[in-house]
């Protein structure tokens, strides 16, 4: 009964996933250490103890590619979460009351909103610094307004709906048909609105670290590694070409677990049960 | 029939432009270079206001002073036929080169040079472009091609204040020097275009032997990952400072590679207000722990020289070899030191580097490995240029850095003044009155020796006090198309345009 069904893209995407976190949690049974260098290593390209080969500094690129997208997942993950708590909050309070408390709000989202993301970012990281946390907060400010504007239009919709004008009625606590009546109902947006915003954080983080504001050296962020790798590509392609295949397969099994219509039709099979 | 006459145009076009190329081939001396430069060149054009390494060091082919570097770091006489000293070295007559012409085809006079000194020492009211300048006491025109400069006092070093940029003759007729760029040097500007180019031409009526090519072009390539790439298309056929990642994109067949160093003290230098680097001892193991020779082979491929003390190995009598060695790596007698501490099991730092430099992230990246065997933990914080600048340099708020330390003439005085505990740019705060006392020796002596034995103490002290951890010369790789060829380094941050040669 509490079987989600999933349609074959999500099953491949679901499939993906499971194998980038295996080769991720593998690192930890992978012996070469991150940041230790080798002069003899220095760009020697695949051999049995470092498959992905080595880089400038003789360094496991390997190792360096389960660490820097550990390190991007968790900096992804927890900006998703600041981002849809706020966005989520934001947004419900502005779709639920209407009026001033919208248009107040609303006029705030609307000016965040006006900023690209990603500068929204950079500015943060200017003035507070650069490091993982910072990051993390930064990105996380930057998916509040795409989020709030998401859920307050749910939240308008669902406000009109009979079942929320009944609760209303018997006096059910604002914050109950809130929280536990009409959240439920727009887990389907939500839950894209998260698959799209993890994405979009692994990419930005990407981005950032490409700038060189990202995490701070010698810890390596996917981004990171595709930047440092940038100068070598003539000489040493296998440099850019792991840890760039890495993020494409992981970005691509996020995408397919967001994809589709295959939410609805698997919540509302539930429902029917 | 459209498309026949769209054929008929491109291959005319085509015709043209092989043809064009052959007229080329044919004159002598009328070829052309473009050369990469890394910043827009968007200082004054008024070589006494001009700010950036980068600017000054183009410009060094469009001015001259009295008197120029040549490329072995002796002076050599430019727009001055020759120089006499007085006895007492306090009195400069220089006379005049005869039939030498601005690039407006006007000859030099002695009003020219009048103005142009007492411009940049400061004595039109205006500020001195050099402290040094304001040992200058009188300038007296003696006749039309003779004029002496009076010194306070004695200055063994000033000729080499007056070899560069900074001090360059200029016209007194040019009321906007600002926009207006006039000069006497071998090539002359023609055209800027921001973020675009910066355009030479060859002065033909140079008084030396000048330069073969005829136009120069500096394009702006401020994106390092495209250099090679535009090098390798022929977008550019020459570009300097390549670092170690750049060079090796390039293939040998199309370029020479030329190697020298950057003339540059890098180090980590040692904030001497914070807690642990006012402990000689934490410094001295800091030191014996640091290996050049493996940060070299990370960052370079091995290319570089030791250094050992605030002076790098072009500055010729000032520079003691031997200090290279005193901490060669030991990391028993460090961790003996560090026991000798207040800090025996070590302590927490951060390094904070320029992300723009990759050679100084990429050091302070060894740096951490190796601080890691004497129980430093090194964090590393990358911060953009005007962050360094400002944070750093002006603001001495900071740990330690990496980062190289130029010369702005070849006087031992440009690299070693700021350390003295009061100078304005000691960034380092370091305060050692035995150091200040040698330097002011040096400063006040009357003959080059004295001053040389005062100045190579001052670099001693640096070294025994371990005043910073002193890495390297950073080497310097300027790759130049085949078709061309003769790039040579000097001992200043100057690029010479008259050593290029066309391969005929």
């Amino acid at each position: 009964m509490n079987k989600i069904k999933l349609n074959n893209q999500k099953k491949i995407g679901l499939i993906i996933i499971a194998v980038m976190i295996v080769f991720v949690l593998s690192g930890f049974l992978n012996r070469n250490s991150f940041d230790a260098m080798n002069k003899d290593l220095i760009l020697k390209g695949s051999s049995i103890l470092h498959p992905f080969g080595c880089d400038e500094f003789g360094r496991d690129i390997l190792k360096r590619t389960q660490v820097g997208m550990g390190i991007s997942v968790a900096i992804s993950f927890f900006s998703v979460i600041i981002g849809t708590f706020f966005g989520t909050l934001i947004g419900a309070l502005c779709g639920y009351f209407g009026g001033i408390v919208d248009d107040f709000l609303n006029a705030i989202i609307n000016v965040l909103f006006a900023v690209p993301s990603l500068l929204l970012a950079l500015v943060f990281v200017s003035l507070f610094g650069s490091g993982m946390v910072q990051v993390t907060v930064a990105l996380g400010i930057a998916i509040v307004p795409s989020f709030a504007k998401m859920m307050r239009s749910e939240f308008k919709k669902q406000r009109e709906l009979e079942y929320v004008k009944m609760a209303k009625l018997i006096k059910v606590p604002t914050a109950r048909i809130i929280f536990v009546h009409i959240l439920p109902n727009v887990l389907e947006t939500f839950l894209n609105c998260v698959f799209i915003a993890f994405n979009n954080c692994i990419l930005a983080e990407a981005g950032l670290s490409f700038l060189g504001i990202g995490v701070q050296p010698p810890l390596a962020s996917l981004g990171s590694l595709l930047s440092d790798a940038g100068g070598y590509i003539r000489s040493a392609p296998y440099m850019v070409l792991f840890p760039a295949l890495s993020l494409i397969l992981l970005l691509f099994g996020i995408g397919l677990l967001s994809s589709g219509e295959s939410f609805h039709h698997a919540y509302s099979k539930r429902f029917k049960d | 029939m459209k498309k026949i006459k769209t054929l008929v145009l491109f291959c005319l076009l085509a015709l043209t432009t092989v043809l064009c190329a052959c007229t080329d081939d044919k004159a002598k001396n009328s070829g052309s270079i473009t050369i990469g430069i890394a910043q827009d060149i968007d200082d004054s054009l008024d070589p006494h206001k001009m700010v950036a390494a980068g600017t000054k060091e183009i410009f060094f082919n469009v001015f001259e002073g009295l008197v120029k570097p040549d490329s072995n770091g002796n002076i050599v006489p430019a727009v001055a036929e020759s120089v006499e000293v007085s006895e007492d070295k306090l009195c400069y007559t220089f006379k005049l080169r005869n039939g030498i012409k601005f690039h407006d085809g006007n000859a030099v006079t002695i009003e020219d040079l009048e103005y142009s000194i007492n411009k940049f020492a400061g004595r039109d009211g205006g500020e001195p472009v050099s402290s040094a300048f304001l040992n200058v006491s009188e300038v007296n025109v003696i006749s039309d091609d003779t004029i002496e400069i009076r010194l306070a006092s004695a200055d063994p070093a000033f000729l080499s204040y007056l070899a560069s940029v900074e001090a360059a003759i200029i016209p007194k007729s040019n009321a906007t020097p600002d926009t207006v760029c006039i000069g006497t040097g071998p090539y002359k500007y023609v055209s800027r275009s921001p973020l675009q180019n910066v355009v030479f031409e060859r002065f033909d009526e140079y008084w030396g032997e000048g330069g073969d090519i005829k136009n120069v072009t500096f394009k702006i390539c401020t994106n390092a990952d495209t250099i090679a790439m535009e090098l390798e298309g022929g977008t550019i056929d020459m570009c300097i400072h390549l670092t170690k990642g750049q060079k090796m994109q390039l293939d040998k067949e199309n370029f020479t590679i030329y190697e020298g160093t950057m003339n540059l003290v890098q180090a980590l230098y040692l904030n001497h207000s914070f807690e642990p680097f006012n402990d000689v001892n934490v410094r001295q193991a800091m030191n014996y722990v640091c290996d050049a020779q493996e940060i070299m082979d990370y960052v370079s491929d091995g290319a570089g020289s030791k250094i050992g003390t605030s002076i790098y190995p072009s500055f010729g009598k000032y520079f003691d070899e031997s200090l290279t060695s005193v901490y060669d790596v030991n990391v028993d007698k460090a961790k003996e030191l560090m026991a000798k501490s207040a800090y025996p099991d070590g302590f927490d730092m951060t390094i904070t580097v320029p992300s723009n430099y990759e050679q100084h992230v990429d050091t302070a990246l060894v740096l951490k490995n190796q601080l890691a065997l004497i129980g430093i933990n090194a964090s590393i914080e990358k911060v953009d240029w005007d962050t360094w600048i400002n944070d750093v340099y002006l603001g001495r708020n900071y740990e330690s850095t990496v980062i190289g330390v130029d010369a702005a003439n070849l006087s031992a005085n440009a690299l070693l003044s700021r350390f003295t505990s009061e100078a304005g740019d000691n960034f380092t705060n370091y305060n050692n009155p035995a150091y200040d006392e040698a330097f002011n020796n040096a400063v006040n002596a009357t003959d080059d020796e004295t001053a040389t034995k005062y100045f190579k103490e001052c670099a001693r002290i640096l070294n025994s006090d371990a005043a910073n951890v002193y890495i390297q010369d950073l080497p310097d790789f300027v790759a130049i198309n085949k078709k061309f060829e003769g790039y040579s380094f000097y001992p200043l941050y100057v690029l010479d345009l008259t050593k290029i040669k066309t391969v005929k």
